[in-house]
């Protein structure tokens, strides 16, 4: 008994961590993690309560020319834009839809990948075969030519953005989840789960699932600054969010044709996707390494 | 509950993998009883089929491999003709299993009292505070001590040897009539190894399950088994009470393995310890005859050509061999 007393002593007295609660001690140490989660919850908080303290339309376009493309004022803090709306109000919006759809099509093309994987990685054979091969087909199709095409059967919206950045994002994922599931299968507590009687289906919701959540969080996480940029690039180019509704890729589509004359409406949706993107991937990172199993101690 | 009936009987029991390279046959006709509280060791050198064997039993085999013959009665029952839907409530119920690696077999985002838990909840008709209340008995029962605290943690927060006690946990929980204990003391240092082999011993004392108990160590057998079966390249090669074995090893196998224990009492210190010509063949490439000729010392023309038989020798001592060797003095 003596080597394992001795651990015991050892042990007593320091507080016991649960894996999670583990990850959150290591996270809270994690200096970029930590300005990561703090800009977002800055960024979050301006762009969700904002329009309700500065309660000015972001659609509505003033009579005749005196307003448009005005430089930042009292009554226009951001300035107006080329129709004279007011930036601040479009740039709040527009924040919304933003980091909305970044939520939702990360969260979605993550739910959609690891469901894809724990099926393929969990029964393997020709259930793994053919959906492995899905992946690949569509990891070699070109997206953006295929965008145009898309943008006119499906129309333009957010929510035709984020379906399509949820059909083209769930490959990675899918791959990811794949790998853990095929790693855990080797592992000795998969027997031993089997050998006390449990279905197999309860051992892919419920033993192998708690284990994929840590690569699944800190994809999410890294997807919704990809998602971000992506609905940026795709309204940048015109098939996204359309105007009136704004959103940060189309405030700087609408900013290009002003970029040498005034270029105040390329800084403002420029740095918001900027670091908003740089805060999810602080983030993200942080969590990689707060969650890495070698860690485990 | 009679003492002398047959709990396990595995007849003819053959597991073959199919493997790109050809057929393995890890196991090949084995044959075996268990009676009710008795403990049967099952000894061979790696690769000789004992994991496969104890597999086959609890239907745990996956591609390639498959169990291709033969029949595992246990209570009357054959469980290789068992549903899934059966066997799953035969695994962890009736039939328990303890592994080789107590580091890896608990699953690390679960408490260990959870895992304990899951098998008594899939089992046994109790409630969550019941089950809880029995979970902390049994870490109680297998010596982990503050059981209360210890249901609360995470794997990695337990040594290996109190991991391995919280599998044992896991695997009395529902009161088994059958342990497979596979290699369970092997990963462990030699402190904890004795630890652990004395916990079992007791345990099994107190519940009267039977003992399939699967090692390399000649010296671990010694101290649990009453009967020991040696199997090579998936045969069993030998089989008697545990005495005959170590006083009289028939079979040149197990003669050779016996001989290559190291003697502490031994007055001859400086001699070199013999150990066995050759390695466990390729189970690609098996020999003609008797797999174990090309490593034999008695092999003759014979024993190139044909398998021997398991005969038995004398009552209660079967044996796999042309030459078994003559009037042992004993080896250990």
């Amino acid at each position: 008994m003596a080597n394992e007393l001795t651990l015991e002593e050892k042990s007593k007295g320091k507080e016991s961590y649960s894996y999670w609660g583990l990850v959150f001690k290591r996270l809270r140490k994690h200096s970029m993690a930590m300005i990561g989660f703090f800009m977002l919850i800055i960024i979050i908080v301006v762009v969700v309560l904002g329009p309700l303290v500065w309660r000015v339309s972001p659609t509505q376009q003033p009579e005749g020319m005196e307003d448009i493309l005005l430089s930042p004022s009292a009554a226009h803090p951001f300035g107006t834009d080329e129709y004279g709306r007011d930036i601040l109000a479009r740039f709040l919006y527009g924040g919304r839809v933003s980091i909305f759809i970044g939520l939702m099509a990360a969260i979605s093309s993550v739910f959609f990948g690891a469901v894809i994987g724990l099926t393929a990685g969990f029964f393997g054979g020709k259930i793994d075969a053919v959906l492995m091969r899905l992946v690949d087909i569509m990891l070699s199709i070109p997206i953006f030519p295929l965008l145009i095409a898309l943008a006119s059967v499906l129309g333009k919206g957010v929510w035709q953005i984020i379906l399509v950045i949820v059909v083209f994002g769930w490959m990675g994922d899918a791959r990811l989840v794949r790998s853990v599931v095929l790693s855990l299968k080797e592992e000795e507590f998969s027997e031993a789960a089997k050998a006390i009687g449990v279905s197999p289906l309860r051992i892919m919701f419920i033993h192998y699932l708690p284990n994929v959540m840590a690569p699944i969080i800190v994809s999410t996480t890294l997807g919704i600054g990809g998602a971000i940029i992506y609905e940026a690039s795709i309204s940048f180019l015109g098939f996204g969010v359309q105007a009136p509704l704004a959103s940060w890729g189309n405030m700087l589509q609408h900013a290009q044709d002003y970029i040498f004359t005034h270029q105040l409406l390329v800084w403002y949706p420029g740095i918001a996707i900027f670091l908003t993107v740089l805060s999810f991937n602080f983030m993200g990172d942080g969590l990689r390494d707060a969650m890495d199993p070698r860690l485990y101690r | 509950m009679e003492k002398n009936e047959i709990l396990v009987d595995v007849k003819d029991l053959k597991t073959y993998f199919f493997t790109d390279d050809g057929v393995v046959k890890a196991v090949d006709g084995a044959n075996f009883t268990i009676k009710r509280g008795e403990v049967l060791g099952l000894v061979g050198e790696s690769g000789c089929g004992k994991s496969v064997a104890s597999l086959s039993i609890m239907r745990l085999i996956d591609k390639p491999g498959k169990i291709v013959g033969g029949e595992v009665i246990f209570k009357g029952e054959n469980l290789l003709k068992k549903t899934e839907e059966g066997i799953r409530k035969i695994r962890g119920s009736e039939i328990a299993m303890i592994f080789q690696e107590p580091m890896t077999s608990l699953n690390p985002v679960f408490t260990i009292g959870n895992q304990i838990m899951e098998a008594i909840l899939l089992h046994q008709d109790l409630s969550e505070e019941e089950a809880k209340k029995r979970v902390i008995e049994l870490l109680n029962l297998v010596g982990i001590p503050e059981p209360e605290r210890r249901f609360a943690q995470y794997p990695h927060e337990l040594s290996g040897g109190m991991r391995q006690r919280a599998m044992i946990a896991m695997a009395i929980s529902c009161n088994p009539d059958l342990l497979i204990s596979d290699e369970a003391t092997t990963a462990l240092d030699v402190t904890i190894q004795a630890q652990i082999l004395e916990l079992m011993k007791d345990l099994q004392k107190k519940i009267g399950m039977a003992v399939l108990f699967i090692t390399h160590d000649l010296a671990l057998v010694a101290e649990m088994a009453n009967n020991i079966a040696v199997t090579y390249t998936g045969k069993i090669v030998e089989y008697s009470d545990a005495r005959s074995i170590f006083k009289n090893p028939k079979h040149p196998y197990t003669y050779g393995l016996l001989r290559s224990v190291p003697n502490l009492l031994s007055e001859e210190t400086k001699v070199e310890l013999p150990a066995i010509e050759g390695m466990v063949p390729s189970p690609y490439h098996m020999s003609q005859g008797c797999h174990f000729n090309p490593r034999c010392p008695f092999a003759t023309e014979i024993c190139r050509k044909e398998m021997p038989e398991l005969n038995e020798l004398e009552p209660h001592h079967l044996v796999r061999c042309f030459h078994p060797v003559q009037a042992a003095k004993e080896v250990v």
